[in-house]
């Protein structure tokens, strides 16, 4: 049955309506887990809060595992999800560049706009460095080109590339998420408590 | 207690979590009929060409293992067909009880041989069978008959080019100029598709 | 009040622990699920309904129609095997044998909805079984010329003359095929090539960026 707008149970013209709607819930959801607060996200880098880390990786398990129990009852077609393309060149110096904006910055863009909708300064700024981040990229495309489109490797998943049993993957996944989640609470107790 | 607020919330969402899994396994039908997921399970034989069986390459030792069966319709059928032959329609080769009976025949390891009027009436319903899986179908490469009353086969040829193209063209161009290697091949590429598109969120 | 008190705190302190366990409950039980073969491409039902379905042919009078309209959108796709295409094909035709129609080269070709796809052959049986190897696969817009190329000549190329009794119909029928054949360059007794209209290449840059990009 399953995905809907490609199987064309919802018309293709719904996409934006349920794109809304899902980013307002979205949206909320980061705000009233406290992600607009620039320091929390921080907290994951220097250890003394974790929920970050925690939030993400639960989203992730707990739709890995939806989707699997629904391909499994033939609910929806896990083939026909889309797949981001992995560039790999591009995928690792965008990561080292977000990684240091994350850390320099306080917000992963997502959590910026939410950031800005409360009113922060800082996330105002934020977002204008974004911006301007674009222009540049958008300007040098050119030079950047052959390095953005390097080590094209398709539309692989880990399953794919290391092909092995996805639903033992998910089992494991799941457990080393929860040993983590542990493991990251420990780590929390012992670090000095930060007030903010 | 205002802490104690968040209980209900978490045990209700869990309970709700194991009760829609729970009632999706529950309600979960598997499909009677189901197309196999292997490519060369069709083409092996469509490449070998071993499927296509002609009536000349029959005898009376084979016979013995052979289940006919006729795809055409009762009315074709009653009006005379081969000794032994089961009349299934090809609309109806998914019934329950047909489906059993072809059920049955591979498990006795009888090879299945379909005919139809012409071969490729009963190609459809070879198609069907090997994709669902089930080994040793043929197909007889015959021409059903019915003169004066009476049904008789005869060999029919299957993609029999009925003249030699190129050279009829050749001749019918009048020999004055070579024209038929006509229009330059059309060269498509088309980009190879794009898996549908859902888009990725974060 | 006080043992409710007691259970709630119970949960309070256990809440991770339980939602971590149910976590791995079900993701367990993805594992111990007994697996089952998938159905691939379209319900066996509906294909039963398909093949019985005579939608899918076309007859050679619509073929060469569209060929002398030089109908943009239409793809001929030569089933037969490559000696025998390249002995003789339709104009702008493209080979794809029947044991490569699964192929994945083959597939831009025939899994599109950018062209009408008609697959000949010698006579339509194994176009008949392209055609029904793609429309398992669930492709989209594929026809079969009826009677294939036996019958492209006995209509087109070397079209029967209708007798007297026959209908106004059969008259026009004859007349266009006899138009169409000359087209084909039967008969050519001018020293000119049929017209021929320069190539056609069709370049769909690969779409890369059609989907907008996630982030958070």
């Amino acid at each position: 049955m399953g995905p809907l707008i490609p199987n064309g149970v919802i018309p293709f013209e719904w996409n934006f309506v349920i794109a809304i709607l899902i980013g307002i819930v979205f949206g909320y959801i980061l705000e009233s887990s406290g992600f607009s607060s620039s320091r929390k996200l921080a907290g994951l880098f220097y250890g003394y809060d974790f929920v970050v880390l925690k939030v993400f990786f639960t989203a992730a398990i707990v739709s890995l595992i939806g989707i699997y129990y629904m391909d499994y009852l033939g609910l929806i077609n896990v083939g026909q999800l889309y797949i981001h393309p992995t560039y790999l060149y591009g995928a690792i110096g965008g990561g080292i560049i977000m990684g240091i904006g994350f850390v320099m910055g306080g917000f992963c863009p997502g959590t910026s706009l939410c950031a800005v909708a409360i009113g922060k300064i800082d996330a105002m700024a934020y977002g204008l460095g974004i911006m301007i981040g674009v222009l540049i990229f958008s300007e040098f495309f050119s030079f950047l080109e052959p390095y953005f489109d390097g080590a094209y490797l398709g539309h692989i998943t880990l399953v794919d590339s290391l092909g092995v049993n996805p639903y033992w993957f998910i089992f494991l996944f799941t457990v080393t998420a929860v040993i983590l989640f542990f493991l990251v609470d420990m780590i929390r107790k012992r670090v000095k408590k930060v007030f903010y | 207690m205002k802490e104690l607020e968040r209980t209900k919330r978490i045990s209700f969402s869990a309970v709700i979590i194991i009760l829609v899994v729970l009632i999706g396994l529950l309600s979960f039908k598997k499909a009677a009929n189901v197309f196999k997921n292997d490519k060369t399970l069709t083409l092996n034989p469509i490449v070998s060409q071993d499927y296509i069986i002609s009536k000349s390459s029959i005898d009376t030792a084979s016979v013995s293992n052979m289940a006919f069966i006729d795809v055409r319709s009762p009315f074709e059928y009653s009006k005379g067909h081969i000794k032994n032959a089961k009349n299934i329609y090809t609309p109806d080769l998914l019934d329950p009880k047909n489906k059993e009976y072809i059920l049955d025949l591979e498990k006795e390891n009888k090879t299945i041989v379909l005919y139809g009027a012409e071969p490729g009436e009963a190609s459809g319903a070879w198609m069907l069978l090997t994709q669902l899986g089930i080994k040793n179908v043929k197909l007889l490469s015959i021409k059903t008959n019915y003169i004066h009353n009476t049904f008789s086969i005869s060999d029919f040829p299957i993609e029999k080019a009925q003249l030699d193209y190129a050279a009829y063209m050749k001749k019918a161009t009048s020999g004055k100029i070579e024209v038929k290697k006509v229009t330059p091949k059309r060269v498509i590429k088309l980009a190879k598709k794009k898996k549908k598109v859902a888009e990725g969120g974060c | 009040m006080s043992n409710t008190y007691k259970v709630k705190k119970i949960i309070i302190k256990t809440e991770y622990k339980v939602l971590a366990g149910i976590l791995i409950l079900l993701a367990a039980g993805l594992v111990l699920l007994p697996k089952y073969q998938k159905n691939v491409g379209i319900k066996p039902e509906n294909f039963l309904v398909n093949i019985m379905s005579t939608e899918r042919y076309v007859t050679t009078d619509q073929v060469a129609d569209k060929i002398i309209k030089q109908d943009p959108n239409l793809l001929l796709i030569d089933v037969r095997k490559k000696e025998a295409f390249d002995a003789f094909s339709l104009p702008n035709a493209i080979n794809i044998p029947l044991a490569k129609v699964l192929s994945s080269d083959s597939e831009s070709y025939l899994n599109q909805d950018a062209f009408d796809v008609v697959l000949y052959s010698n006579d339509n049986f194994y176009a008949d079984q392209a055609w029904q190897l793609c429309n398992r696969m669930g492709y989209k817009n594929i026809y079969v010329l009826k009677g294939g190329l036996n019958e492209w000549f006995n209509t087109i190329i070397n079209p029967k003359e209708p007798t007297e009794t026959d209908s106004e119909l059969a008259f026009k029928d004859y007349n266009f095929r006899k138009a169409a054949a000359m087209y084909f360059g039967v008969g050519n007794k001018t020293n000119t090539a049929p017209k021929v209209k320069p190539k056609r290449v069709i370049k769909l840059a690969k779409k890369k960026k059609k989907v907008a990009e996630g982030g958070c």
